[in-house]
């Protein structure tokens, strides 16, 4: 069978050889001696190299190597060869007399001719018809970072990293081209090797060779149903070819704050309670009232003369510096038969708070066989481990370390002489005068920051298997399958201590753990063939299946008597309180394929078509279709063109793209179900369970639908000295996964249907220019851009807006016309006069309340008095790189501008409206209204039993929103490479020294009420964007490392 | 040949059949593989309570929607920071309101929780048809409950007595006038519900009981026989029906004695669901803790590992009402208190509400274990002797008995014997006022008399044009409360 199957091949190609022929003797009409001409192409390892362009100057005739390297292709003599391969640099040789002409390729730096990872797949850069882009090793080795993610921050055109806060390993949220769900994800998918994971940031950021970004939906539509929020493709460093080669990278960091916030001081914080003492002159002044006994009630905080004893700057108190190694290993070898490779990578990232630390510990062994000429095997082991404690995200109240930064009183020093650690409830007194704490809850932000008042010890793990076999069927027909199974696991332990005031002095234990489990199958042939030299195919056809499933439990208790087990044996505590376990699973099934059509390099068509199947989705619509296509014309190939000296001169490449397709975004495990709800209800002391209404059902439950049209130019200029990629999309989801209201008279609030639709639209630049290219010194500037423009096209039936409850009440909407989770509430017009008291007491105000604007004049606040304040989404954003080269040294500078959108900010209510429970911002004894400084924004300063000045809770206020425009000094990266005759002489094959200097400046525009303007704290969703609760602060970083390859 | 054997390997291997696709969730259930046995059929039940939880719960700082009920009352000065209660002290509250849509949303999954326990269960087979009727017997009371809350907070509003099938399209119903819910669905419910529920009291086991039936009956036979149904003959049916739990002794008023004042076994989480509780909205501390007993802590001081924060306070109009004598009054820690010992340190304050302070939660709150009376002896006995006066056309021995021994644990006087229908009346009326304070009670008296205790004249008063603490003035039409905004919107039929 394999000897007549061989036949029939041979008799094919005998066939295509023979038409060629013909074709060849027709269209050469002057032919003289033309002789076939072959030989082997092997790159700079001496690699055969497949699919390497052979091509005749001055006509459309190529062929392309097999994979042993070899090529075969009818030429006269004197004729010239022109070999090219992606990423290598073009080389032409004149036919001679010899029959058999072997060529080697040097790596190229023209990234017109590189390799861009595609799904299921590579294609040259110069034949892309979609929206990709890529950063390669070099790009990537600029930044320092735990967190792959962080890596591409800034250094993508419409691809969104926001890091949340100053957690070790980040706190990332990630979107391409703007949000298009409001209750389905709006993460991009993410593929590791191909194969989709959500556990990329567990990888060592040294593990990554490139990345690719995919923007459109030529790009993207292979990959279906999941794909709407764009695809980002990581491809890790593999086994090379070649001797033993080891490589190591290794760094420190130095963390320090980047910013102090200014809070009162100790005498500024008596002046601060003195004021709210005298708010009401009933309870006779302070200086009789309260002063004089200061000492005699807190001997401990005031000294004979009732002045504060301690000054402390908490801020200062609590963060250190944070020292983080990086090690990364990588061991390479490998021949003809076979090639392996061990990555090793381990770090320790610290955090300004003591407490808070990311250990990651990351390994991969990656291998393959050529065990035929025909067949190769490989595999890949890889795994990670991080043990991390992020404690400052903890809670919203006494336990949240970064607001008792700044909450604290000044007058309470970090410990009493006796060593207790001091609390917000070491002081106050009660409106009688009384000693009394008037805020129970604050705990001291160093005992939090040194683990003395519990830890949450989090360990992760994840091990992932691959195997991959690759079979040429033909030399043209390649079949291939890949086989992954990925096990995460994690196991999460918290522990409050006793004296954490959280606690009810009782302590707490939790813990829990999860594990997903994932096999993903993908099967794929590809048919690459050149017909009559001229026309290029591509063609990749195959199917994917995957199933995963999820299983936790969780169990705490509180009620403890010692603080000796921790979280060790939760059976201890005398308050069981909760134990809880859950299982969900999906499964995928999908077909796929992509045909690439190549005219001459001129004429490039790619369409593509994924029918998908999920789980996910409604019994009746199990499956979908999800096409693209992409069309993409090289002008300057066209005779015109390079005819013209003009534009020639101009213009090295000029290539006119676009592109229009269908993908989709899942809706959520068992979303389309009945489901029975589980009630808890106490009868007579007994928790008993009840079942009744749950989920509402949805058969015909589907994805959401995203059609994008883009539309781009690539451009190369003045010798390729300037290129140009300009891309303009229209992004369009409709059948938004909207959780319709109904009537309450049914039993269920609301149904998720497919109805709403949201549009994406934007504008994305990226122009390089190499303004000094000389052997010593080379000088490159570029500059990125993108704009996005959301806007919600239409919400359920009624297009009727939809207001979202956040930490600060209504604050988040969705209405037709306006971006999604724009910002909406009361404007603050001020605080009451003392002359305006009779026109304030028909609101139940006093003057030096806060003054909103009653839209109506209804004298009374509700939906109909909120106003638009803005979208969390900035208008653009932008990045400004440098790199400056002299002999062995580089420099890299990054600058990101983002300009427009507003942060809502809960500090603006908790420090500034309720200054009573917590300390107040340096400004706020010059800013509170007082009756002769009545023309402000902050009101009257009172204590907390007095009639508050906030409607906290039910619609936001426009004074607790900042301007989130920013300028970042992001990444600012030397590096020097010593000379190779020192690199000789120390045994090293390369030693690259550098430094990099993260978050080197912040320009922000801001009223110094924050640490930081880039975060959003409460999550992925819509309306959560924008909003920040206390973020743990970024720190300033410089770092130093070594790169030596032995 | 080899090259295809793999991939035939490959494909086989892993190709799909069509169940590949089909969801099997395994932490929860979905309504095809639920209601099929005798626990299902009691776990259908027991959800239906969790629905009464919501009103007394509160949210953020001090969010309390059963507050919405108390303000009209005249009793209370409103001292809650949060803006919403505000809007009822001052009758300013909406249609938009959160208070009205959380009373109109757990009614209304309180109903279609029952509607599919009712419908469902019959079907399940049971080896006694006792428990089976019990448990419908369960359902039936709750579902009247929740229609008495509606109909008396909304007037008239939609009926459904199924359960839903297609959520866009089963809620959309006009309404059906009060009187009809009444007669066709509170009271065959309460009187299936009597009949069938085995307990007579709660107990020890804290579920509504063929007492608690009777008592919501006689209830509901009250408010039949005023505004806004009117029906002349329910006066009779309510007396008869209160008398039946007098009768049965099931139930008596705590008195105070050596383990505490009758005051602190009503605060006494150990005396829910006993003796005068004859329904409680039951409280678990820490599993299902209530926060309304924190909300009442006066807010001027601190005591509590919590922030406390006031809530109402009574105004002192209403305070001055109640006789000097009356312990229930200006008596410290009776139902009102302004000072407070705890650890050797008084704490003094504005008068405020003790009637729900559990002594736990000096240690315990913000939480707190002690069960919300939602249905008690002495309102039965009040409901008696108004029905009896009112039937009779003067007051019984049983009626003078019955008010009389909630005024002697008051420390007051029996009233005089040989009191004129009109006079009692107004004794039983006023007695309501004080003994069922801010238990949520008396807004039902004011829906069904359309009068109001004038605490500064001492009289009762026509509810349009009475005067609240906060100056504001009701107005026509003020009561019954606006169907919810966002229901209007989706059903226009209710306009």
């Amino acid at each position: 069978m394999k000897i007549n199957l061989q036949r029939l091949f041979k008799k094919l190609g005998f066939t295509v050889c023979i038409s060629l022929f013909f074709f060849c003797i027709s269209s050469t009409t002057n032919a003289q001696q033309v002789k076939q001409i072959h030989g082997s192409i092997t790159d700079a390892s001496n690699n055969p190299l497949q699919g390497v362009s052979v091509g005749i100057k001055g006509s459309d005739r190529y062929v392309l190597s097999d994979n042993q390297g070899h090529y075969s292709i009818n030429a006269t003599q004197g004729a010239t060869l022109q070999f090219t391969y992606v990423g290598m640099e073009k080389k032409e040789v004149k036919v001679g007399s010899d029959n058999i002409i072997d060529v080697n390729l040097k790596p190229t730096a023209n990234s017109l001719g590189e390799v861009v990872v595609i799904g299921y797949g590579t294609v040259k850069r110069s034949d892309l018809t979609g929206s990709i882009s890529t950063l390669d090793t070099k790009e990537l080795e600029k930044r320092v970072s735990t967190n792959p993610y962080l890596l591409l921050a800034a250094k993508v055109p419409g691809l969104n990293i926001f890091n949340n806060n100053g957690n070790p390993g980040g706190d990332i949220s990630v979107n391409i081209r703007g949000f298009s769900s409001i209750n389905g994800s709006n993460s991009p998918l993410i593929l590791v090797d191909g194969v989709i994971t959500n556990n990329l940031t567990g990888y060592s950021a040294s593990d990554f060779a490139s990345v690719s970004v995919l923007k459109d939906a030529s790009a993207t539509a292979i990959y279906g149903a999941r794909a709407s929020n764009g695809v980002i493709l990581f491809t890790t460093k593999k086994a090379k070819s070649g001797d033993f080669n080891l490589t190591y990278d290794g760094n420190v960091s130095i963390g320090v704050a980047a910013r102090h916030i200014d809070m009162l001081d100790a005498n500024g914080y008596m002046e601060l309670f003195k004021r709210m003492w005298n708010y009401d002159p009933a309870r006779g002044s302070y200086d009789v009232v309260i002063k004089p006994n200061l000492h005699k009630d807190y001997p401990l905080l005031f000294d004979e003369n009732n002045n504060p004893i301690y000054n402390t700057d908490w801020q200062k108190a609590t963060e250190g510096t944070a020292i983080s190694p990086h090690h990364y290993l990588s061991l390479t070898q490998g021949n003809e038969k076979s090639k392996s490779g061990i990555f090793l990578g381990w770090n320790d990232e610290r955090s300004l708070f003591k407490s808070d630390y990311q250990k990651k510990y990351t390994y991969r062994f990656n291998t393959e066989y050529n065990l035929k000429s025909w067949l190769k095997i490989g595999g890949e082991l890889n795994g990670w481990t991080i043990k991390q404690q992020i404690i400052s995200n903890q809670g919203t109240g006494g336990e949240n370390l970064p607001r008792q930064l700044l909450e604290m009183p000044s007058i309470l020093p970090v410990q009493f002489p006796d060593g207790s650690y001091s609390t917000f409830r070491s002081w106050g007194y009660d409106i009688t005068g009384a000693k009394s704490q008037y805020y129970p809850y604050g705990n001291n932000s160093v005992a939090l920051s040194n683990n003395s008042l519990g830890t949450q010890p989090n360990k992760l793990s994840d091990l992932r298997l691959s195997l991959n076999t690759s079979v040429d069927l033909t030399k043209d027909l390649v079949f291939k399958s890949i086989y992954t199974n990925e096990a995460f696991s994690n196991l999460f332990f918290r522990w409050g201590s006793i004296a954490n005031i959280d606690n009810n002095g009782i302590g707490y234990a939790s813990g829990s753990t999860a594990r997903t489990s994932t096999w993903t199958s993908q099967n794929y042939v590809t048919y690459n063939h050149i017909y009559n030299e001229k026309h290029h195919i591509n063609f990749l056809a195959g199917a994917e299946w995957s199933s995963s499933y999820t299983q936790s439990m969780g169990a705490s208790s509180s009620g403890y008597s010692t603080d000796f087990y921790q979280y060790n044996n939760l059976g201890v505590g005398s308050l069981p309180s909760t134990v809880s376990s859950n299982y969900s699973a999906f499964q995928t099934n999908s077909y796929f394929a992509r045909l690439n059509y190549y005219y001459s390099d001129k004429y490039l068509l790619t369409l593509s078509s994924r029918y998908d199947g999920s789980s996910v989705f409604g019994a009746n619509n199990k499956y979908a279709m999800f096409p693209s296509a992409g069309l993409g014309w090289v002008v300057s190939k066209e005779n015109f063109f390079a005819d013209s000296k003009g534009l020639s001169k101009i213009f090295s490449y000029l290539k006119v793209r676009g592109s229009y397709g269908v993908t989709g975004n899942s809706p959520a495990q068992y979303s389309s179900l009945a489901t029975v709800g589980s009630y808890t209800v106490n009868l007579n002391n007994q928790i008993v369970k009840g079942s009744g209404i749950g989920g509402a059902p949805n058969p015909d439950l589907r994805w959401e639908k995203t059609t994008q049209l883009d539309i781009g130019t690539d451009i190369r200029m003045f010798n390729d000295r300037v290129s140009l990629t300009v891309d303009h999309y229209l992004k369009k989801t409709s059948d938004l996964l909207f959780s319709v209201p109904v009537s309450v008279v049914s039993g269920y609030s609301a149904v998720t249907t497919n109805i709403g639709s949201v549009q994406n639209s934007g504008l994305e630049f990226d122009i390089d220019a190499g303004i000094v290219r000389n052997k010593d010194f080379g000088w490159d500037v570029s500059l990125l851009y993108s704009k996005n423009n959301n806007k919600v096209l239409a919400l359920g039936k009624t297009n009727a807006d939809v207001i979202s409850s956040g930490f600060l009440g209504a604050s988040t909407l969705l209405r037709v016309g306006k971006p999604m989770g724009s910002f909406i509430g009361i404007q603050r017009i001020g605080t009451w006069g003392t002359s305006e008291a009779e026109e304030a007491a028909k609101y139940g105000k006093k003057p030096g309340d806060i003054k909103r604007l009653d839209v109506n004049h209804d004298y009374k606040f509700d939906e109909k008095d909120m106003q638009f304040l803005g979208s969390p989404f900035p208008k653009y954003d932008m990045t400004f790189s440098t790199s400056v080269r002299y002999k062995n040294w580089d420099l890299n500078v990054d600058i990101q501008v983002r300009q427009g959108g507003k942060v809502e900010n809960v500090a603006a209510l908790t420090i500034e409206d309720r200054t009573w429970f917590a300390s107040g911002y340096a400004s706020v004894l010059k800013d509170a209204w007082t009756p002769t400084h009545q023309n402000t924004m902050v009101p009257a300063l009172r204590m907390a039993a007095d009639p508050w000045n906030t409607d906290f809770g039910s619609y936001a206020d426009s004074h607790w929103f900042e301007d989130a425009s920013f300028i970042r000094g992001r990444s600012l990266n030397l590096n020097y490479n010593i000379p190779r005759s020192l690199a000789d002489k120390m045994k090293l094959k390369a030693l690259r020294l550098y430094v990099n200097y993260d978050n080197f400046f912040l320009i922000a525009h801001d009223h110094n009420r924050l640490f930081d303007l880039e975060n959003s704290s409460f999550g992925g969703g819509y309306a959560g964007q924008g909003q920040t609760f206390y973020d743990t602060p970024r720190p300033r970083t410089l770092t130093f490392g070594i790169n030596a390859n032995f | 040949m080899k090259k295809y054997l793999i991939i035939l390997i490959v494909f086989v291997g892993f190709s799909s059949c069509k169940k590949f696709l089909e969801e099997n969730p395994k932490s929860f259930q979905t309504t095809d593989n639920f209601y099929k046995t005798e626990g299902d059929a009691q776990s259908a039940v027991n959800a239906i309570y969790s629905f009464l939880y919501p009103p007394y719960t509160k949210t953020g700082f001090d969010d309390l929607p059963s507050a919405m009920l108390e303000m009209i009352t005249g009793q209370w000065n409103n001292v809650s920071q949060w803006p919403e209660t505000g809007y009822y002290y001052t009758l300013t509250n909406s249609s938009g309101s959160s208070y009205t849509l959380n009373w109109w949303t757990s009614c209304y999954k309180g109903i279609e929780t029952a509607n599919l326990a009712i419908n469902k269960i019959p079907n399940i087979n049971f080896s006694d048809s006792t428990v089976k009727n019990n448990l419908l017997g369960e359902a039936r009371f709750l579902r009247a409950y929740y229609y008495y809350m509606l109909v008396n907070i909304f007037g008239d509003v939609p009926l459904k007595t199924t359960f839903t099938v297609s959520p866009a399209k089963d809620g959309l119903i006009p309404k059906t006038p009060v009187k009809d819910i009444y007669n066709n669905e509170i009271v065959p419910d309460l009187l299936y519900a009597e009949s069938n529920i085995i307990n007579a009291t709660p107990e020890g086991n804290g579920r509504v009981s063929s007492g608690a039936a009777k008592t919501l009956l006689a209830k509901v036979y009250l408010s039949m026989a005023g505004n806004p149904v009117n029906d002349p003959s329910a006066m009779a049916l309510c007396s008869a029906k209160a008398l039946e739990v007098i009768n049965s002794h099931s139930f008596s008023l705590f008195q105070s004695d050596a383990n505490g004042t009758w005051f602190d076994k009503l605060n006494n989480k150990a005396y829910d669901n006993k003796e005068e509780q004859i329904w409680d909205l039951n409280y678990n501390y820490p599993n299902l803790p209530s926060y309304l007993n924190t909300y009442f802590l006066p807010k001027e001081v601190s005591f509590t590992p919590s922030i406390q924060f006031g809530g109402f306070y009574p105004d002192s109009n209403f305070l001055n009402s109640y006789s000097p004598s009356d312990l229930r009054g200006r008596h410290n820690m009776g139902f009102f208190y302004h000072s407070f010992t705890v650890n050797g340190q008084t704490y003094n304050f504005p008068w405020a509400i003790y009637k729900f302070f559990d002594k736990d939660i000096l240690t315990t709150s913000p939480g707190s274990g002690k069960g919300f009376p939602l249905l008690r002896y002495a309102d039965l006995l009040l409901t008696y002797a108004e029905a009896q006066n009112e039937t009779d056309g003067s007051p019984n021995a049983i009626s003078y008995q019955a008010v009389n021994q909630i005024r002697e644990r008051a420390g007051l006087t029996d009233l005089p014997a040989g009191l004129s229908k009109e006079a009692f009346r107004e004794e039983v009326w006023k007695e309501r006022y004080w003994e069922l304070a801010a238990e949520n009670k008396t807004f039902f008296d004011i829906v069904r008399t359309q009068q109001v205790y004038d605490t500064k004249q001492g009289k009762f008063v026509p509810l349009i044009g009475f005067k609240l603490p906060s100056g504001a003035v009701v107005s026509q039409g003020y009561l019954p409360f606006p169907i919810p905004l966002s229901e209007v919107q989706i059903n226009p039929l209710l306009k």
